[in-house]
């Protein structure tokens, strides 16, 4: 029998997602780093939903605006529970986040909708009611 | 993507198991583990 090394792991090893830091336009004042959320988006047929992962921000510390069309996401990272601390060893990177988007007019800016719970933040960015689905009758 | 997270880590010291403390908030889980009183610093005097 080959007892040469075939054997696969039959377990994957989960990857380690490598956070995205943000590509600075203009530049800041503030001596902190920003990683880019991970985001899913999913459609329904009446609305978009926005699902942002944002660890550590919480209800007071986050900032949803629509400006230009331009729907922008920032959360503020309390650091000061990080203070004193000698890191061993570090996967996580602490910083704030920020991340924006670009609303088509499809979207009613007037009725976005956002929820923090557990450091996800769920934005629902409803469709405008002429850009919902109909039906023509013909006559 | 959603799912279950699952992480184990082994320890290179002594610990002392009954006085870990565990906090979660805002999706961060912090484990606070102490040392044994064993594996402890400790200062030898040179009598």
């Amino acid at each position: 029998m080959n007892t040469g090394d075939t054997a696969m792991p039959d377990q994957q090893e989960l990857q380690v997602q490598q956070k995205r830091e943000v590509e600075k336009k203009p530049e800041s004042t503030i001596p902190a780093r920003r990683f880019l959320p991970v985001t899913d988006i999913f459609e329904t047929s009446d609305a978009l939903k926005v699902i942002l992962e944002m660890p550590g921000v919480d209800k007071e510390s986050v900032d949803v605006r629509v400006e230009n069309d331009v729907l922008t996401i920032e959360g503020q990272v309390d650091f000061t529970k990080y203070q004193g601390l000698t890191p061993l060893y570090t996967e996580y990177n602490v910083g704030n986040y920020a991340r924006s988007f670009e609303l088509s007019s499809k979207i009613d800016q007037e009725r976005i909708g956002a929820e923090l719970k557990d450091g996800v933040i769920t934005l629902i960015l409803p469709k405008a009611e002429k850009a919902k689905p109909r039906k023509i009758t013909v006559r | 993507v959603w799912g279950v997270f699952d992480r184990t880590f082994s320890i290179p010291i002594q610990i002392e198991p009954d006085g870990i403390r565990a906090e979660y908030r805002d999706g961060i889980l912090a484990l606070h583990i102490p040392r044994a009183e064993s594996q402890k610093p400790r200062t030898i005097k040179i009598g």
